[in-house]
């Protein structure tokens, strides 16, 4: 197995180790005061993404859609929902993010349509239309129960059941998300050209919706599992999901074709990237697996480090299996994103400038990309929203267990002293908390010392020292509260070392390191000697002097 | 109180062939200008519903409900949803009617609530409050799936996880309506409890929604496949025999409990709605001997499309369950397509001629009375879930639900609402307009119209004993012309003999009436203007298809 450890950045590969800062639209800047963002809104705010040192932007889908699951469910691949905007906002968006240095990635949600797709409607009218077999139809069992016991993430049967056709449909999410059909060939072919259309655009790069439920298995039971560990946005103790081992709903093998055939249209178009969200019961080995050689995916994320566990132990138990694992291929990290409780709250450091700084150094010293998503920049805690106030569906089906993820899709604060802190003129789709405001963009602008500065500093610091974004990563055990790793391009070769715990550490070690003269101002901790200082949940990265291994 | 004790010479058995007015209230008189039916309006409309001759009103709900299956979900049994009006309203209501002569029946739905029922709140709290077992409640199996394969009858499965409890409670409708545990003896008791209250008010009776869905089995057995032959193809809940989701054996001794509470109120009846695999058997036991329902109905006669076959099949396996029981039958209310739709609108007035002629008591759906053909809706339009669920093979119940139609004026004369200045306040459903010159104002004065012959109809069945009281005999298919269906009617010495022709065309069968009941030698022919034929000589007798005939024999 040939693997890249010291990869020597070609202008096509600039996504390898790249920062992706993520954009929800809904709730990034609204400019036509509907209450809800759009694609102009987004462009206004591109001169600030750009000061951030991040070299590409995420957009979740802004595509025609119900918007049962927010944009999830798209009704047409090839259209800007009018709530966003129009193709030209698109067309402009793009130049303007090109001509500040940002590539574009876009998101595309390919293993399910909305139930109002002109292919689904075709569908559903009878089982021998020209499209009868292009999602996932089949008969009821003798008793009229659905096909296998197939749970939706959602809530509920993954199955739905349609009377005209007499048959039950496989979703698995929304009932009205209908998964399509991957084994069909036609299906292949018609998605690849609704990329195409993108990339004829101009866009740099996807992000893959659950790609690994593309295609689905043999009609069977998945048995049932013992232990329901946390790992994926269904998989909970309180949600039925979580009690199956999905060996034949998601990831099947055959989905691997899938993904070549999508690569070889990526290739066709130099230069643009992909990155599949993967949920598995084992998404860091699928990982692996959908990034290996240069025939996949470029890079893939998972939800192993956007769970409640924040301790030292499974946050280097992750690292390191990944790496394990990984070969030649290449993760996204993230700690935050749409779909989980916010980062500050998740991990329980709302109240601790510290940790924010800790978990922000922890993320952008890994050896991989990364996605940073809106408002983490800021420290944004999640919203505590009441009942009456949620619009997710899958928060208002588990509540009171699951809040759903309403309370990270709050808007941007911008301005502290502006009604819904800058984002509307109106009363927004999800409301901005009192709190955000005191932590709004031009608060945090003019102190030095806020966690949006520091995070501009640390996004510059690895931008400028490529041994942190694509160099070798090797772990040592130092302490059990500390995740000590050494980091190695070309000649340079970093040694990182984070304080979990919420005790100063003075610690000896082998190494001799000394201090980098760029330095971000945030980092607290240092080797003098041979032992290494560090304060409660402190960060230190020095340079190494001789052999550390 | 009751009419029954308002009056001491009112017969206790009054309910006995007697014809109880449907009224759903949402869509019969709104007097408030909200767009939706009220009490007030109804108490507005009752003499309409006196000139009918009918014996007594039977109201869908009108308690507190979040109305996502229109009332048929209870979040107050004891309270009238402000949408309706006030308990004070529903006392004048009350009030009124029996000053016009009109007994007032209630709908109760006690074997399922909404989820927004105080009880229900309190249940699925956690698995050890003091209402924990007030609902039905059960593990996951442990791949996460329900615990059996019990279907709900608006599609999906009869069980909803509940994230709090971690796990699923039964419903078998839909999701917000969970099924209380009857099993349960405070469930049963509070159930009681409430009927009390109404009594307490002076109603003269309870229709009971799904009688027979009160318990189920505790071991929560699979239900098993339905025959292939039995299973509509549409509803996946057809796909299975409901043997252990409902109608279980201790639901005798519950009916028992609420006939001891209703013979506390001298004069009061009840008249329960039993749905399922095999209804005829259960309406029979549920009605046999005085120690348990007074009456009961099925969808055998509501789902008919006046065939004469089957209209003496479904008659006579009814009759074979025995003498001691009795029926309540109707062709049209507020869960099936109206009559005159299914039947054929040029058959509407033949229908409500044969369900005059039946051994039992009777329900007329408002609009009955006028020839009201369904309302054909668009999609947009719906609001009944089944029929959202289930589009476009099943359309659901919305059809039969349009407002009442009383005259030529705004929304029919139902509502005054009117979309003002933009604000948009239209009935909440359209008002058919197919069904506008079908209005009470439009038949009233015409003495030809529908209204008027269902009229004398409904008055000459309502004062006639060998109608109301008299013994049935059916007469077999295989001795009349195709398609007649006729029965024999017998009190004392009075002899009825009802032909109906339900089939079309112009050519008339001939009918020999001696040839059809013994010792029959003479008769007259009894003539209602416009709804039954007279003829001219005794013999043979010719009957056009279309047409009803009843004839007093001698």
């Amino acid at each position: 197995m040939s693997t890249i450890r010291d990869t020597q950045v070609s202008a096509h590969d600039w996504w390898r180790g790249a920062v992706i800062y993520q954009i929800y639209p809904r709730s990034f800047q609204d400019s036509n005061g509907d209450g809800i963002g759009d694609l102009p809104g987004i462009l206004e705010r591109l001169d600030y993404i750009a000061s951030l040192n991040v070299d590409a932007i995420w957009l979740s889908p802004f595509f025609t859609s119900p918007m049962k699951d927010f944009g999830y469910d798209i009704s047409d691949y090839r259209d800007v929902d009018p709530m966003f905007g129009t193709l030209e906002d698109f067309d402009r968006l793009v130049e303007a993010a090109h001509a500040r240095g940002l590539k574009v990635i876009i998101d595309q949600v390919l293993s399910h349509t909305s139930d109002a797709h002109p292919w689904f409607e075709e569908s559903r009218q009878s089982r021998d239309n020209p499209r009868a077999d292009w999602y996932v139809w089949a008969d009821p069992r003798p008793d009229g129960a659905p096909p296998t016991n197939w749970q939706s993430i959602f809530g509920g049967s993954a199955w739905q059941w349609d009377t005209r056709r007499c048959q039950y449909y496989l979703h698995n999410f929304l009932i009205e998300q209908p998964d399509l059909n991957f084994h069909h060939p036609e299906v292949v072919t018609a998605i690849l050209e609704e990329v195409r259309f993108w990339l004829e655009r101009g866009v740099d790069g996807f992000r893959l919706d659950a790609i690994n439920f593309c295609t689905h298995g043999e009609l069977k039971d998945n048995p049932p599992r013992r232990e329901i560990a946390e790992g994926f946005i269904g998989v909970r103790p309180d949600n039925p999901y979580g009690y199956q081992q999905h060996l034949h709903d998601k990831t099947q093998p055959e989905n691997l074709a899938v993904l070549e055939r999508l690569r070889s249209l990526l290739d066709e178009y130099p230069g643009t990237t992909s990155v599949g969200e993967v949920g598995d019961d084992d998404s860091l080995r699928v990982m692996a697996e959908y990034t290996r050689g240069d025939q996949r995916l470029h890079m893939a994320y998972s939800f192993d480090l956007l769970t409640e566990n924040a301790s030292p132990g499974h946050l280097l138990a992750t690292l390191q299996t990944m790496e394990a694992q990984i070969g030649d291929g290449w993760p996204c990290w993230a700690l935050g994103n749409h779909d989980v409780t916010r980062l500050a709250t998740r991990w329980d450091a709302e109240a601790s400038p510290a940790r924010l700084r800790l978990y922000l150094a922890f993320l952008l010293t890994q050896r991989g990309s990364v996605c940073l998503y809106q408002g983490e920049e800021l420290g944004l805690s999640e919203a505590q929203l009441r009942h009456d106030q949620l619009v997710d569906p899958a928060g208002i089906t588990f509540w009171p267990r699951y809040k759903g993820r309403d309370g990270c899709r709050t808007p941007m604060p911008w301005q502290a002293g502006e009604s819904h802190a800058g984002f509307s003129r109106v009363s927004p789709w999800l409301p901005v908390p009192d709190f955000h405001h005191a932590l709004a963009v031009d608060h945090q602008e003019h102190d030095p010392a806020s966690l949006l500065n520091a995070s501009r500093e640390l996004l510059a610091f690895r931008r400028r020292h490529p041994a942190l974004s694509r160099g070798e990563i090797h772990f040592h055990s130092l302490h059990e509260e500390v995740i000590c790793f050494t980091r190695l391009s070309g000649g340079e070769s970093l040694l990182i070392a984070l304080n979990f715990s919420a005790q100063a550490l003075t610690l000896e070690t082998a190494w001799r390191a000394e201090a980098l003269e760029d330095a971000p101002g945030m980092i607290n901790g240092h080797w003098q000697a041979g032992r290494l200082t560090l304060p409660p949940h402190g960060v230190a990265i020095a340079r190494c002097v001789g052999e550390v291994h | 109180m009751t009419l029954s004790q308002l009056d001491p010479h009112a017969r206790l058995d009054w309910w006995r062939g007697a014809t109880i007015y449907q009224i759903y209230p949402r869509s019969f008189m709104d007097a408030n200008g909200d767009g939706i039916g009220d009490l007030a309006g109804i108490i507005e409309r009752l003499p309409h519903v006196a000139s009918l001759g009918v014996d007594a009103i039977w109201l869908s709900p009108f308690f507190t409900s979040p109305m996502n299956d229109f009332g048929y979900d209870v979040a107050d049994y004891r309270d009238v949803d402000p949408m309706f009006g006030h308990l004070e309203d529903f006392k004048h209501l009350v009030s009124q009617a029996h000053q016009l002569g009109l007994r007032v029946i209630i709908d109760q739905v006690l074997s399922h609530s909404s989820d927004q029922h105080v009880w229900f709140q309190q249940s699925r709290q956690d698995r050890h409050n003091a209402k924990a077992d007030w609902y039905v409640w059960a593990d996951p199996l442990p791949d996460g799936n329900p615990p059996n394969n019990w279907m709900a009858a608006f599609s999906g499965r009869a069980w909803s996880f509940d994230a709090k409890r971690r796990q699923y409670y039964l419903h078998n409708f839909l999701a917000s309506q969970p099924d209380l545990n009857f099993h349960h003896p405070e469930v049963r008791q509070a159930q009681l409890d409430n009927l009390r209250f109404w009594l307490d008010l002076g109603v003269d009776g309870f229709r009971f929604d799904v009688v027979n869905y009160y318990f189920h089995d505790r071991a929560l057995t699979d239900n098993p496949a339905m025959a292939r032959e039995g299973v509509n193809p549409g509803n996946p809940q057809s796909y299975q025999r409901m043997q252990h989701n409902i109608e279980q054996p201790e639901n005798l001794a519950y009916l028992e409990r609420i006939r001891d509470l209703l013979d506390e109120y001298p004069g009061t009846t009840s008249v329960g709605e039993i749905a399922g695999n095999d209804p005829l058997p259960t309406m029979a036991a549920y009605t046999a001997g005085q120690r348990r329902l007074h009456m009961a109905y099925t969808f055998d006669l509501l789902n008919s499309d006046g065939d004469a076959r089957a209209l003496y099949d479904v008659l006579t396996r009814f009759a074979e369950q025995g003498e001691d029981t009795w029926p309540c039958w109707a062709l049209s209310n507020h869960d099936v397509e109206r009559s005159a739709t299914s039947w054929g609108e040029s058959r509407a007035l033949l229908a409500l001629t044969v369900l005059c002629s039946l051994r039992g008591s009777l329900c007329l759906y408002q609009g009955e009375e006028l020839g009201l053909p369904e309302a054909e809706l668009a999609f947009e339009d719906l609001q009944d879930p089944f029929g959202i669920n289930l589009w476009p093979e099943i359309k659901g119940r919305d059809g039969c639900r349009t407002p009442m139609v009383w005259d030529d004026s705004l929304n029919g004369g139902f509502s005054r609402c009117a979309t003002k200045s933009g604000v948009e306040a239209t009935p909440w459903l359209p008002v058919s307009p197919r069904q506008l010159p079908l209005s009470v104002a439009q038949q009233e004065n015409r003495d030809d119209s529908f209204l008027s012959r269902a009229r004398r109809l409904l008055r000459y069945r309502g004062t006639s004993q060998v109608l109301r009281e008299g013994d049935q005999t059916l007469i077999a298919p295989e001795r009349l012309p195709d398609n007649v269906f006729a029965s024999v009617r017998q009190h004392g010495a009075q002899r009825l003999l009802c032909l109906a022709h339900l089939g079309t065309g112009d050519t008339p069968s001939v009918i020999d009436p001696s040839q059809l009941a013994p010792d029959i030698t003479t008769w007259t022919t009894l003539e209602i203007a416009g709804v039954t034929a007279t003829h001219a000589s005794h013999h043979p007798l010719s009957l056009m298809p279309g047409s009803a005939m009843w004839l007093a024999l001698n």
